[in-house]
């Protein structure tokens, strides 16, 4: 293909200019995708010198070190403890001993029960059996026996997962604060050997409210994501390579370690019995349409009734905005409940079709001919009608901040209304609301609600429970609450995040906001 | 004093709070109601004043005859009134089993819940079984469809409360020619409501495009079967389904009639459909009341419709299922409180408590007793549930999936067109997903042989004459088999048959040999081998076989001749 130089590029007509771009795109795309490849290369690398480097100062403090350094590397703090920074010592030794009473009671048997091996296998760790026997009790204290059930509730899978997983990263935590130990050492060697001062158990008192009050204020939230998003999303993760379904819920039921065979189920393809991988095909490509349409539709129309509200001459402009707000009062589903009863095939407007003789409309169920894209129309159109108030009020705030002296000089220079908008309001628009189109972009993808209580996802003739207007986010949730198939709602729910992220990056490299960042400031 | 501080403390939470919970009626009572602040519904109660807590999940219209019951249940049994009180909370029977499957150890420890949850809760090993000092008991006064509601495999997991879970029709008694039609000799016919519903703009609704217990109705009525068998763990073994078969191709075409007119409806919400436009609605009896305040003296009730395909002179009726609702215990890790669950469970589901719903809620008693009582016999909504359940099936047991499967089959029946290869697609596309549902099992087979004098197989017309069948299944096999022996002396001429030894088989007529005369070869190992002296006639072979998968029909049709030779 010819490439152009920039002035060359700068001569040719807008077709052409376009037409080049998205060729371009095309032609660097395998050069990005290799340079991404290689940074992911390069961030390995450097994790593997950094690693190395590690053992080397380890090894090294460990030869050099006298013996307080020495007996530090098993009884961690003892070298603060040695030389008077009490504090320091105290929270490593502290550390040290809870690690190895909460591994000594708990946490090695979460682990070595991890391997979710089961009762059959023989292994010493395997998980137990939920046991059920009979019991006869004289209840009513008569004499006649009466008989039920006890159950012995064996091993659960799922807490085990969590414990186990839980366990793994209490180890971590200990690693990373045997590693600050030994750095210690080594600093309070080379200070000592360079007659410096120690850090006194003062100076370390002060650090924490000045100094360092940043780790301070920071340590409880980052504790928080630890444990409340990023350990969920790691069990979710994990999920995906168990089978744990409907036939192997704890607590009754146990799970199990499957490797990659929930994956290959869904990259088996075309195979008549085999719907899984044909399913997630077709609803992925619908959520992107969906998103794709739900999100620009949303922000051009909303834009639009923006600047038609905002031009000079028209009066009322806020009973305009007021009304368009109220819809933003009633609560979303609400709106959208009635809505879908409205459309409903013994809603309103069928209902006035009928009486008067006419046909009904199969709003959601598709009728005949075109299966399932009246629905996905529907839905889209009604979107629009749920989300251009909130685009209008977003963007009516970014229009009002655009210089009007911008518009003054291009009026000067005979522009007309639609070279005024192409060239100073859509740029400038893009510009402030380019990071919000890609948020918009990807809470469309996961757009929960509008699906939901409009059609519930249907027509529902895809099989596993999906339907033609379905998102992967509701498919998972009839996946987890009406099937009880949690891993395969764990493989989705994995692929989504990963076009979601593939997505992300690539749209957020080549917004304008964030390539000049100077231009409209 | 315990009971005075608990009233005590909820008075003072109604009082502190905002929310919608909290008003309490008596204290004196031993029945304490909690209503919901805004629609004045009774959404909590509880009974008795022990410490250990009994949760039992009912819905919300039958809270005060079960709160009613239990009290009853407490005076009775002194012990369980001194340690234990119960909680009962609204919960829809739809909703029960779901909840129970998300978390087993905190749901109720009784339940009620409809049968078609029935295999998911054995399958997650939420149920406990019926107490063996009750199970006869609950066998014998319950009827025996409800009681097969309640079984999986040959267990008996819950405790049968009603016998009403079927659907039939309601109609509005003052579309002009719509109550002459339903009560039309021979029974309703579908094409003549149709034509009645077009001529008024009224709907008909019937949800055959988003539900397979709907859609069941057309293909039971042409004589297609869907049955599944679980063993004891609920987990499922076996299959026959006809569904994609003639018969289903005119269930398909009879369901596209009516989904293809313009005035269908798919929903089963009785109330929105006769508020909205609706003249016929097939639904069940927990829309009564609601159809009553709609349609008053005008509501009419009726067995569902027949119908024809092509013009043709054979009509079906609509078939469907006659459902039942059920009482389950789960299981527990506290022998006692399971002890008294299942007591509990028994109590209520007893005759007193089934005649108590059925003069307060119009719940249809599953109790024998009850069912033979006068009143029961002369309400008018049973009475047409009981004309509709003559021609439906008891609802066995399905695998949740097919649920979902048969939501597909409605869905593009209706939009297939109407063609016979637009409908062929849906059958077929419908069979292939059962697959999914329980892989056919394809690895044993069965071998006759026809056999003869001093089995000398090397002379010619003294062959064995094979028949190799793939029986891809579990299940039990008819086989009629008859065996003509010409010119042969009694104890000259054999013949025998071989099957794999894991089945089991009768032979009807004639008695085997108990060991193998001179010259018999043995069968292969893992084949069992029964060798009859030749006595001309017909042989009735039953096989079983437990494998798993599907059954293949094929082999019921065999008929076998076996003709031996003289020596």
């Amino acid at each position: 293909m010819q490439t152009y130089t920039e002035l060359e590029y700068l001569g040719l007509s807008r077709m052409q200019k376009a037409w080049y771009s998205f060729l371009m795109f095309w032609v660097l795309l395998p050069g990005r995708l290799w340079k991404f490849c290689k940074f992911i290369g390069r961030f390995f690398k450097k994790c593997g010198i950094n690693i190395k480097k590690d053992w080397v100062d380890i090894t090294r403090t460990f030869k050099y070190g006298d013996w307080k350094t020495k007996l530090s590397y098993f009884v961690l703090g003892f070298s603060n403890l040695a030389h008077g920074q009490i504090l320091r010592g105290v929270v490593f030794l502290v550390f040290e001993v809870v690690f190895i009473v909460y591994t000594a009671i708990w946490g090695w048997y979460w682990m070595a029960k991890l391997c979710l091996a089961v009762p059959e296998s023989g292994s010493k760790f395997a998980q137990t059996a939920t046991e059920v026997g009979e019991v006869c009790i004289d209840i009513t204290g008569n004499g006649d026996l009466v008989c039920g059930e006890e159950t012995i509730y064996g091993d659960n899978s799922l807490q085990i997962l969590i414990y186990g997983i839980a366990s793994i990263a209490v180890c971590i935590c200990l690693l990373i604060t045997w590693r600050m130990n030994v750095k210690q050492c080594r600093m309070i060697q080379e200070n000592l050997a360079a007659n410096k001062e120690l850090a006194t158990n003062k100076d370390d008192g002060m650090a924490i409210i000045d100094k360092k009050f940043h780790v301070t204020v920071m340590a409880l939230p980052l504790i928080g994501i630890l444990i409340f998003t990023v350990m969920p999303i790691i069990v979710m993760i994990l999920i995906a390579f168990t089978n744990f379904d409907l036939g192997h819920q704890p607590p009754t039921n146990i799970f199990t370690w499957v490797g990659w065979d929930n994956w290959n189920e869904l990259f088996t393809w075309g195979n008549g019995s085999n719907t899984f991988g044909a399913t997630f095909g077709e609803l992925l490509a619908w959520t992107l349409i969906w998103a794709l349409f739900a999100t620009f539709t949303n922000y051009f129309l909303g834009m639009a009734v923006a600047i038609l509200i905002n031009k000079k001459g028209i009066k009322l402009k806020k009973v305009w905005r007021t009304i368009l707000v109220i819809t933003i009062a009633v609560p979303q589903f609400i709106s959208l409940l009635y809505i879908s009863k409205i459309f409903d095939e013994s809603g309103l407007i069928n209902g006035i079709r009928l009486s008067n003789g006419n046909d009904g409309i199969p709003f959601w169920t598709g009728g005949e001919r075109f299966r399932g894209l009246l629905p996905r129309v529907m839905v889209i159109v009604i979107n629009i009608w749920v989300g251009v108030p909130y685009l209008m009020l977003i963007t009516t705030g970014v229009l009002m901040n655009i210089p009007a002296d911008l518009y003054e000089s291009a009026k000067i220079d005979g522009a007309n209304a639609w070279q005024m908008f192409a060239r100073i309001t859509l740029p400038y628009m893009m510009f402030v609301n380019g990071p919000y189109l890609l948020t918009s972009f990807v809470s469309n993808m996961n757009n929960f609600n509008v699906i939901y209580f409009l059609t519930g996802g249907g027509p529902k003739i895809l099989g596993e429970n999906a339907g033609k207007t379905d998102l992967l986010v509701t498919w998972i949730y009839s996946l987890t609450v009406t099937n009880s198939e949690y891993y395969k709602a764990a493989i989705v729910g994995i692929l989504v995040f990963l076009v979601v992220a593939v997505i992300s990056l690539i749209v957020y490299q080549i917004l304008p906001s964030n390539k000049n960042e100077e231009d409209f400031s | 004093m315990k009971k005075f501080s608990r009233c005590l403390a909820l008075v003072g939470l109604a009082a502190v709070s905002v929310g919608a919970v909290g008003a309490l009626t008596s204290c004196g009572n031993d029945i304490e109601y909690e209503y919901d602040e805004e629609t004045g519904e009774i959404i909590e109660s509880t009974v008795g004043d022990g410490d250990t807590e009994l949760k039992l999940w009912c819905p919300s219209n039958a809270i005060e005859t079960t709160s009613q019951l239990v009290s009853d249940f407490c005076k009775e049994y002194n012990n369980f009134r001194k340690d234990y009180h119960v909680r009962i909370i609204a919960q829809g029977e739809g909703d029960a089993a779901t909840n129970v499957i998300t978390d087993v150890t905190s749901s109720a420890d009784v339940f009620f819940f409809a049968q078609d949850q029935l295999a998911r809760l054995v399958q997650v090993g939420a149920l406990s079984k019926v107490s063996s000092t009750y199970v006869d008991d609950v066998t014998a006064r319950n009827d025996v469809g409800s009681v097969a509601a309640g079984t999986s495999g040959d267990t008996l997991y819950a405790y049968p409360l009603t016998s009403d879970n079927g659907y039939f029709a309601f109609y509005d008694k003052s579309v002009p020619g719509l109550q002459e039609e339903f009560e039309r000799e021979g029974g309703p016919r579908q094409e003549e409501l149709i034509r009645i519903c077009d001529e008024n703009n009224k709907l008909i609704s019937f949800e055959l495009d988003n539900s397979g217990w709907y859609l069941a109705s057309y293909f039971f009525a042409t004589g297609c079967v869907s049955e599944w068998t679980t063993d004891d763990d609920g987990t499922f073994v076996s299959r026959v389904d006809t569904w994609n078969s003639d018969a289903g191709l005119i269930a398909a075409q009879g369901a596209y009639e009516l989904m293809s007119s313009r005035i269908y409806s798919g929903s089963s919400d009785a109330a929105g459909q006769f508020n909205s436009n609706a003249a016929i609605v097939v639904s069940g009896t927990w829309d009564t009341s609601a159809v009553q305040n709609i349609l008053g003296p005008n509501m009419g009730v009726s067995e569902l419709w027949s119908f024809t395909v092509d013009g043709g002179e054979t009509y079906y009726h609509l078939s469907g299922f006659s459902g039942y609702k059920l009482v389950g215990v789960r299981q527990n890790a506290d022998g006692n409180l399971n002890v008294w669950s299942h007591t509990l469970a028994n109590y209520i589901t007893d005759y007193a408590g089934q005649m108590l719903r059925f003069n307060e809620l119009g719940w249809g008693p599953s109790n024998l007793k009850a069912q033979a009582e006068p009143e029961v016999q002369a309400d008018e909504v049973l009475s047409a549930l009981n004309a509709q359940n003559a021609y439906a099936i008891p609802q066995g047991q399905f695998p949740n999936d097919w649920w979902d499967v048969t939501v597909t089959l409605g869905a593009s029946i209706r939009g297939s067109g109407g063609t016979e290869d637009g409908l062929w697609a849906c059958l077929e596309t419908y069979d292939a997903s059962l697959d999914s549902i329980l892989a056919p099992y394809e690895a044993e087979y069965i071998l006759l042989c026809g056999g003869m004098n001093n089995w000398d197989n090397s002379s010619a017309g003294n062959a064995e004459t094979e028949f190799l069948y793939t029986i891809t299944g579990a299940g039990s096999v008819n086989w009629t088999v008859e065996v003509t022996f010409s010119d042969c002396s009694t104890d000259a001429c054999y013949f025998r048959f071989i099957f794999p030894d894991t089945w089991s088989y009768t032979v009807a007529g004639g008695s085997a040999l108990t060991s193998a005369p001179e010259g018999f070869t043995a069968a292969t190992e893992g084949y069992d081998n029964i060798i009859y002296s030749g006595v001309a006639g017909t042989y009735g072979i039953t096989l079983t076989c437990t494998l798993g998968g599907d059954l293949l029909t094929e082999v019921s049709n065999a008929s076998v001749v076996i003709t031996a030779h003289s020596a």
